[in-house]
């Protein structure tokens, strides 16, 4: 049997845009808990602009779904799909590095690591502290 | 005799698990009886607590957190993963982009080691014991302290990309029942033991849980940057392999329980930034082969608890920016090598107990930067005039020529002699009784 998952999405979201973007991961999710698909901003561009990321395995459907309009699934009936159709307008597909005015996305191969995924978006780890 | 081997095992069986194993191992091979062969779940025959997951049985994977949709296929997401130990303590993620990937030969879940992880709620009392897991790369076994609540299995530290099966026991596994775990998850495809991996950095960060760590396998890595970062739990190291090391960066930094630390091969090591800091319950530290080291930049700092410290080989350090900050205990240092430093900057600030300071210890430095290094210390007389001459002896005239002592004693004449000739060649010098 074939896995229906047939690629990796990578996703970052701008720091100021977490909020938003994570109700778009609602509205395009399976599960009512996608509401926490991004989290810390642990990651920045070379401008030392901050963004949270995440990787997942999707289904082909993902781009074509991704470009439609939005409704509230049915396990989030209640989604504030304002919000969620303002993070779709920046979603940018296969577009390069991530900036902090788009929501940048590397769509490839289920194969394909996340973290060459990361490395295409142009991010690297927020170093630890020191002095 | 007339007892038959059912028999034995019966009698075996009511005495606890350990018997069990052992008994069974024996009867391995023997007569015309079935081999005994282990399971993991064996270790739960009598009840105890823990879980134990295995991918093995991919009956036990469901793509949803609520058990609905079975994985039938390499590439599906896990979103729930049945425990086996009979205790019910099933493993689940309910963020449909956390969750790592099934795939087969051998079977495993994957990691992207950006968000995905599984969740287990351990229960009331927390498991206090033995945790096998077994990775793509390794499989080894832990003593563990794993509080009630919330507990990951993923994550984005984790050691290896894969997770190949787990097991915890809320008690000490015996060495046989660690190494017949360890062979059951090896024989289903997972990891040995780590030889091959160069690059530990970050693999048991953050794992406070981990109250003993095995003798690994690491002779082939390289790298070792924050690997043992934020294990708090631990208390002593084992005496691994680290003479290919090079990067040791904040390796056991913040590892605060640490109250010894072996003689590590360390001669390959160029970089041990921040690799103790904040090992706070050392006492002291081994004369670890650091001849090859170059920067040493917060290597010690916050090791409140060093009461003495090793004539290390520090001849290639250029950089000892706050090496030693806040070793609050030292009290005198020794004369190691500083011959290719170039800052020295607040090295020892706040080392409030600092009353001895050898002579010619900046003789032959490469870099006047001691900005802050001696402040809040309590240096003698004779230990603040050593270091003012032994600066002055060095000649540096050029570049950063800055120097701070506060606390502890004003140099004598000959100390104030020396400030006079490195303000000659522009150094600024502030030193206590304001000289």
């Amino acid at each position: 049997m074939m896995t229906k998952y047939q690629q990796r999405a990578t996703i970052a979201v701008p720091e100021p845009l977490i909020a938003e973007a994570n109700q778009l991961a609602l509205a395009l999710g399976e599960s009512a808990a996608d509401d926490k698909t991004f989290n810390t901003a642990a990651w920045q561009d070379a401008e030392g602009n901050l963004y949270a990321v995440s990787s997942t395995v999707a289904k082909p459907i993902f781009a074509q779904i991704a470009g439609q309009p939005l409704q509230a699934p049915d396990h989030a009936p209640d989604m504030d799909l304002a919000a969620a159709t303002r993070s779709q307008a920046l979603l940018q597909i296969n577009g390069g590095i991530a900036t902090p005015d788009v929501i940048a996305v590397i769509l490839g191969d289920r194969l394909e690591s996340a973290q060459d995924h990361i490395k295409a978006l142009g991010l690297t780890p927020i170093p630890q502290d020191t002095p | 005799m007339s007892a038959s081997i059912d028999n034995l095992i019966n009698v075996n069986f009511t005495k606890g698990r350990n018997d069990l194993l052992n008994f069974g191992l024996k009867l391995g091979g023997k007569g015309q009886h079935k081999p005994y062969v282990f399971k993991p779940e064996d270790l739960f025959f009598l009840g105890e607590q823990g879980a134990y997951y295995s991918p093995v049985d991919i009956s036990t994977l469901f793509q949803d957190a609520a058990g609905t949709v079975p994985v039938t296929a390499d590439g599906d997401p896990v979103g729930r993963m049945i425990d086996l130990s009979g205790n019910g303590n099933s493993a689940a993620q309910s963020t449909s982009a956390a969750r790592p990937t099934y795939n087969t030969s051998p079977d495993r879940l994957s990691l992207d080691k950006v968000d995905d992880t599984l969740i287990i709620t351990v229960p009331t009392g927390g498991w206090n014991g033995t945790m096998v897991l077994a990775t793509d790369e390794g499989t080894v076994s832990y003593g563990v302290d794993i509080p009630a609540g919330e507990y990951e299995i993923g994550g984005v530290y984790f050691p290896g990309n894969a997770i190949n099966g787990v097991v915890f026991l809320n008690s000490a596994m015996t060495n046989i029942e660690k190494s017949n775990t360890e062979e059951y998850f090896i024989e289903n495809g997972a990891g040995v033991d780590y030889s091959e991996v160069t690059s530990f950095n970050d693999y048991w960060r953050d794992r406070s849980e981990i109250t003993e760590f095995p003798l690994i396998d690491t002779s082939s890595g390289t790298s070792f940057i924050l690997a043992w970062y934020n294990c708090t739990s631990l208390t002593s190291f084992p005496l691994i392999d680290t003479s290919s090391g090079t990067n040791f960066d904040a390796a056991w930094r913040n590892c605060t329980s640490l109250t010894s630390f072996p003689l590590i091969d360390t001669s390959s090591g160029t970089s041990f930034d921040a690799a103790w800091r904040n090992c706070n319950s050392l006492t002291s530290f081994p004369l670890i082969d650091t001849s090859s080291g170059t920067s040493f930049s917060l290597a010690w700092r916050d090791c409140t608890s060093l009461t003495s410290f090793p004539l290390i080989d520090t001849s290639s350090g250029t950089s000892f920016i706050l090496a030693w900050r806040n070793c609050s205990s030292l009290t005198s240092f020794p004369l190691i090598d500083t011959s290719s430093g170039t800052s020295f900057y607040r090295a020892w600030l706040n080392c409030a107990s600092l009353t001895s300071f050898p002579a010619n210890a900046f003789d032959n430095i490469k870099g006047g930067d001691f900005t802050l290094a001696f402040t809040d210390t309590n240096l003698s007389q004779e230990s603040i005039d050593n270091i003012l001459v032994s600066l002055a002896t060095s000649g540096i005239d050029s570049g950063t020529r800055a120097f701070d002592q506060s606390g502890g004693s004003a140099p004598s004449s000959t100390g104030e002699a020396a400030i006079d000739t490195l303000r000659s060649r522009g150094w600024t010098v502030s030193v206590t009784g304001g000289y």
